[in-house]
């Protein structure tokens, strides 16, 4: 990025290449269709090369990254036009809903985002599928180191809570707790 | 938080961590050269904000050190000027007060006073008297 900010276009494609990756990931775990992965990539890499004077070398690249590819998601959560389901249209909805790629029938992550608030599926994904420490989420999330160790503790909590009472699917592995 | 083997959580965190789907291995040529070719059309980025790290510390240094500087001699400057003002005309204030004792008039309360004390006393001795007689009349 330094050398992006110094005006070598072409050192961004280092950085676009190992980004896009993570942030494919990281779109396709919080609920964004494929179909727009690929816009909210792009929107997110030219916000990166814009705003590569204003990043600091002295710190990691992928928070800071992932930062800006959470505002991107927000922004077009927003931008989404509300739409009144039709009858008719249900059962196509249900075949073309959105839903991330899962890992099998024990993805304990599809029972967390069926489960839980999706704030609270966020802070669990980038704690322990991106394996941000408190503090990088804090920077992620605008929150204090504080209130994350907070909310994910909650979320730990509830998830717990609810694979213990399922009586269906995915039990927590290793026994009680 | 996590590395903590006791937690309650221990378990879920590890099977977290282990359900977490992999990144892919290697990126999508077509989306990187898509956002490629968006990125030549824009202009380079604002260099000369990008200053180094150390040369912004230098320029903290320089900015405190030239505020403290500045500060010390409008210090000094505010300190020089001050007997080149306009000063007060010297005013005595022994001969401002000297006025004062024409206007006090000595008084001797000395008789009034004692009148006074023996009037109070004369009240409290008839005070006394009544006191005691209307007493002994309850009694007697």
């Amino acid at each position: 990025m330094q050398r992006v900010a110094q005006g070598e276009i072409q050192a961004f494609r280092i950085v676009a290449e190992a980004l896009e990756p993570r942030l494919e990931r990281f779109f396709a775990q919080l609920g964004v269709p494929a179909s727009d992965r690929d816009d909210l990539f792009q929107e997110t890499c030219l916000r990166l090369y814009r705003a590569a004077d204003r990043y600091d070398p002295r710190r990691p690249l992928l928070p800071w990254a992932l930062t800006v590819a959470r505002r991107v998601m927000l922004n077009w959560h927003r931008a989404r036009k509300p739409t009144v389901e039709l009858d008719e249209a249900r059962c196509v909805a249900d075949t073309q809903r959105p839903v991330p790629e899962t890992g099998g029938a024990d993805d304990v992550w599809a029972f967390a985002r069926a489960r839980l608030p999706a704030a609270a599926c966020e802070l669990l994904w980038l704690r322990y599928g991106e394996d941000l420490e408190p503090a990088e989420i804090a920077s992620v999330t605008r929150r204090t180191p504080v209130h994350v160790r907070v909310l994910l503790h909650r979320a730990r909590a509830a998830l717990a809570t609810a694979l213990e009472h399922d009586g269906t699917g995915i039990r927590p592995q290793g026994g009680e707790r | 938080m996590n590395d903590r083997p006791n937690t309650p959580f221990t378990e879920l965190e590890q099977r977290l961590r282990r359900a977490a789907p992999p990144c892919a291995p290697a990126p999508r040529a077509a989306r990187v050269a898509r956002v490629c070719a968006a990125v030549d059309t824009l202009p380079p980025p604002r260099a000369h904000h990008s200053a180094h790290p150390a040369f912004r510390l230098l320029a903290r240094r320089v900015a405190a050190l030239a505020l403290i500087v500045l500060s010390a001699v409008l210090a000094t400057r505010l300190a020089t000027r001050q007997p080149l003002q306009p000063s007060l005309p010297l005013l005595s204030a022994t001969s401002l007060l000297d006025g004062l004792g024409a206007l006090h008039v000595p008084q001797r309360m000395t008789g009034p006073l004692a009148a006074e004390s023996e009037n109070l006393l004369t009240d409290l001795v008839t005070l006394t008297t009544v006191v005691n007689e209307r007493t002994l009349a309850i009694l007697f």
